[in-house]
């Protein structure tokens, strides 16, 4: 990602390591947390990369609804979070 | 090759030619397992690793990064039919790490259940695991550690906030092994994980088809693949 890009991770309590780097029209998540199916975890960074981090959980919530995604050891909210400190 | 055997395995199970299957495992050389989602980079030393011959490996499963001493730990899967662990994840790794629990307590070491897919000594982590639902098959590995060599568990990066969140100042204050409890043989742990998995009845837990060597053959050569390794 380069230049410009920012980064925030959190240790959600109870659940798992998860971080965020944000950075020329991209997003990505890295950590010990658990997608199922694991191969939905592109799409929903593309998604996390095309919305404004307001009311964003539950944008991903429903994103995560429509698309049968689990998450196992975070949450939207803590997507939603993390998204609000990466983007500028 | 070892996670390429429980993928040729459960794609076996999808494809009703492989039966429901427990494999008890070591890794030789050593390795570091990553889970799917994580940066190698970022969890891993990884020139320590190269300089030492020990692989790196990006599992398909989630969770942690995992050092594998060829000596030091037992990985086991876990690999049947969805519908016998039920749609609930959570209440599934409950159940398969109680059944390692109870192994645990063959050899006389209590243990406990810490959510949401750890087991621990005294507080510290004797046995981890990461589950993945693909085609209707249930596929679950997870490790038990049997000794510890702080300079190897060194090759793993853990993140300042994870160590901090258990009050930890590395991996050592996060782990634990069964020869801190006692003596055991491998074999000794063997049977106490036989005997723990009982109850998941009726399952092959030996022995690999010509088909199944035949295609994890050609999955390992993805998982040996970099642009897999460090495509985060």
């Amino acid at each position: 990602m380069g230049e410009g890009v920012r980064r925030a991770e959190r240790k959600v309590p109870g659940g798992k390591l998860v971080q965020m780097t944000a950075g020329g029209g991209k997003v990505r998540l890295t950590g010990d947390f658990f997608l199922h199916p694991e191969d939905s975890l592109p799409g929903l960074e593309a998604f996390l990369a095309s919305i404004h981090s307001d009311d964003a959980a539950s944008a991903i919530a429903a994103y995560a609804e429509r698309n049968g995604i689990r998450m196992i050891g975070l949450g939207p909210e803590d997507i939603a979070a993390l998204l609000a400190e990466v983007q500028p | 090759m070892n996670m390429a055997i429980d993928e040729a395995v459960a794609e076996g199970l999808r494809d009703g030619v492989s039966p429901p299957t427990v494999r008890f495992y070591s890794w030789s050389p050593g390795a570091v397992s990553i889970g799917c989602f994580q940066s190698a980079r970022e969890e891993v030393d990884v020139d320590t690793c190269a300089r030492l011959g020990v692989d790196v490996i990006r599992r398909r499963t989630g969770g942690g990064a995992v050092y594998h001493d060829p000596d030091g730990e037992i990985t086991y899967s876990v690999i049947a039919p969805e519908a016998t662990f039920g749609n609930d994840i959570h209440t599934s790794y409950r159940l398969i790490c109680g059944y390692i629990i109870d192994a645990l307590g063959h050899l006389g070491i209590p243990s406990e259940f810490r959510p949401i897919n750890d087991i621990t000594v005294g507080g510290k982590k004797i046995s981890g695991s990461a589950q993945t639902r693909r085609g209707g098959v249930f596929l679950q590995h997870g490790t038990l550690l049997l000794s510890f060599d702080a300079e190897r568990m060194s090759l793993l990066r853990p993140s300042p906030a994870k160590l901090s969140a258990r009050s930890a100042r590395g991996v050592e204050d996060l782990l634990t092994s069964v020869r801190s409890y006692r003596s055991a043989s491998r074999d000794e742990v063997l049977d106490a994980l036989r005997k723990g998995l009982r109850p998941l009845g009726e399952m092959r837990d030996a022995g690999l088809t010509i088909e199944e060597r035949a295609r994890a053959n050609e999955l390992a050569l993805s998982y040996d693949d970099d642009a897999w390794t460090f495509f985060r």
